[in-house]
């Protein structure tokens, strides 16, 4: 046992220490927490050609088989109606994105090649699946570093929003009231708006199909009202299943002799970039916003635009009431927070498009 | 100016590969925003349909 296989195996117990100790994102970093141990016990079966790990690897992530299952899960959760009822959020969730390219520019300015830097970016659009996804199919190296940088920034999202948005904004900005008037939608609008996003994400950029396609299946089994059944097992077993084969599969990619290296402190230190270019970026975006709009848009919504569904919408909706507590912005804030989530999926499509 | 890691040639490409898909996601996001306009109107919630406005109901009372 080398002292590598030592550190990455505290690695992989400081992860399983965040998962039950504090909460950050237990579902994935537990399992990756555990995979990492698995594949760093000199001459484990488990990661050896035809180990278990090494056989999810191949038959999981080399697929891009897992990330795009979580989709159909992610889909059938989702509940697309705050922004079908507000739908210039639509805008925040591509004003959010910024962070992506952004990073990606760093990542080549820092000496990565194109298809890692525009791997690493995918931490910006604040979705493991994308990120997973794209990372397996441009940076496969890179996949476990860059798998717990995405994971640990969605799970500190409250920790890295709330001073992003503060320097950027004055009280006042974030004491504008943004009130809130229910609107039904009909059942066909919300049975039509899964199959319509698809088609025109699809025209835009056809290899985002797996993804956007996936993630608007499952929404449409949840709302056609007539799978309930199917509906369901997509929102628990089937996302329980995929998220526990992927987290430790992701794990399995932690070996110490890929992971322990400068590269990885750089993409920690590009994903926490990432996610505040994000921020900055929905924020900038909607005051520039507010200077055409008669009817004003609290900044803070715009920093909701980034994919973590639904930490930063609650996040800014708490800073929102702590500045005025008549203030309720949550709606607002979970419509740019689901817009972010196509937004993201759609980052991740343009890159894979764009990048050669 | 050199800088001996950086590969200028990959700095010019993320350079448009961010000025292009910063477009492209924006106009797809106006796409988007654009359908469930057209969505509602096409789709109204049951009970909007063929409801008479309250102002043309007062029109016809005066």
């Amino acid at each position: 046992m080398t002292p590598g296989h030592l550190v990455m195996i505290a690695i992989g117990g400081l992860l399983i220490w965040l998962a039950i100790r504090k909460e950050y994102e237990p579902a994935l970093l537990l399992p990756i927490g555990f995979g990492a141990i698995l594949a760093n016990i000199p001459f484990s079966a488990a990661v050896m050609p035809g180990g278990v790990l090494e056989l999810l690897h191949r038959a999981g992530i080399a697929t891009e088989l897992f990330p795009v299952l979580i989709f159909v899960a992610v889909g059938a959760m989702m509940d697309f109606s705050p922004l079908l009822q507000n739908p210039i959020l639509m805008v925040f969730g591509a004003a959010a994105q910024f962070g992506v390219f952004f990073t990606m520019l760093l990542a080549a300015v820092a000496g990565f090649p194109l298809k890692e830097a525009a791997a690493i970016g995918v931490i910006g659009a604040a979705d493991g699946p994308t990120s997973i996804y794209v990372a397996s199919i441009f940076a496969p190296r890179l996949l476990g570093p860059i798998s717990v940088a995405a994971y640990s920034y969605m799970s500190l999202v409250p920790i890295i929003q709330p001073p992003v948005i503060r320097f950027l904004t004055s009280r006042a900005d974030r004491r504008i009231v943004m009130t809130y008037r229910r609107q039904d939608i009909s059942r066909t609008t919300l049975i039509l708006f899964p199959i319509v996003v698809t088609v025109i994400a699809g025209l835009v950029a056809p290899i985002s199909v797996p993804l956007i396609g996936m993630l608007m299946f499952g929404n449409l089994i949840r709302e056609c009202g007539v799978l309930e059944r199917l509906s369901r097992a997509a929102q628990e077993e089937l996302a329980n299943l995929v998220t526990l084969l992927l987290g430790i599969t992701i794990g399995s990619t932690m070996r110490a002799e890929t992971f322990l290296t400068a590269d990885t402190l750089l993409i920690l230190l590009m994903g926490l970039a990432a996610f505040v270019m994000d921020t900055a970026a929905g924020v900038v975006f909607a005051k520039l916003l507010n200077l055409f709009l008669p009817q004003k848009i609290n900044p803070m919504v715009g920093a909701a635009g980034i994919s973590a569904f639904p930490m930063s919408a609650r996040v800014i909706a708490r800073m929102a009431l702590k500045e005025n507590p008549q203030n309720y912005i949550l709606m607002h804030a979970a419509g740019a927070n689901v817009a972010g989530q196509i937004g993201s999926i759609m980052a991740g499509g343009l890159i894979l498009a764009l990048v050669r | 100016m050199t800088v001996p890691w950086v590969n200028w040639d990959t700095v010019l490409a993320s350079l448009r590969v961010m000025g292009w898909g910063m477009a492209g996601i924006m106009i797809t996001a106006l796409a988007f925003w654009g359908a469930i306009v057209m969505l509602r109107r096409a789709f109204p919630p049951r009970g909007a349909v063929g409801e008479t406005p309250p102002d043309l109901r007062v029109d016809k009372q005066a």
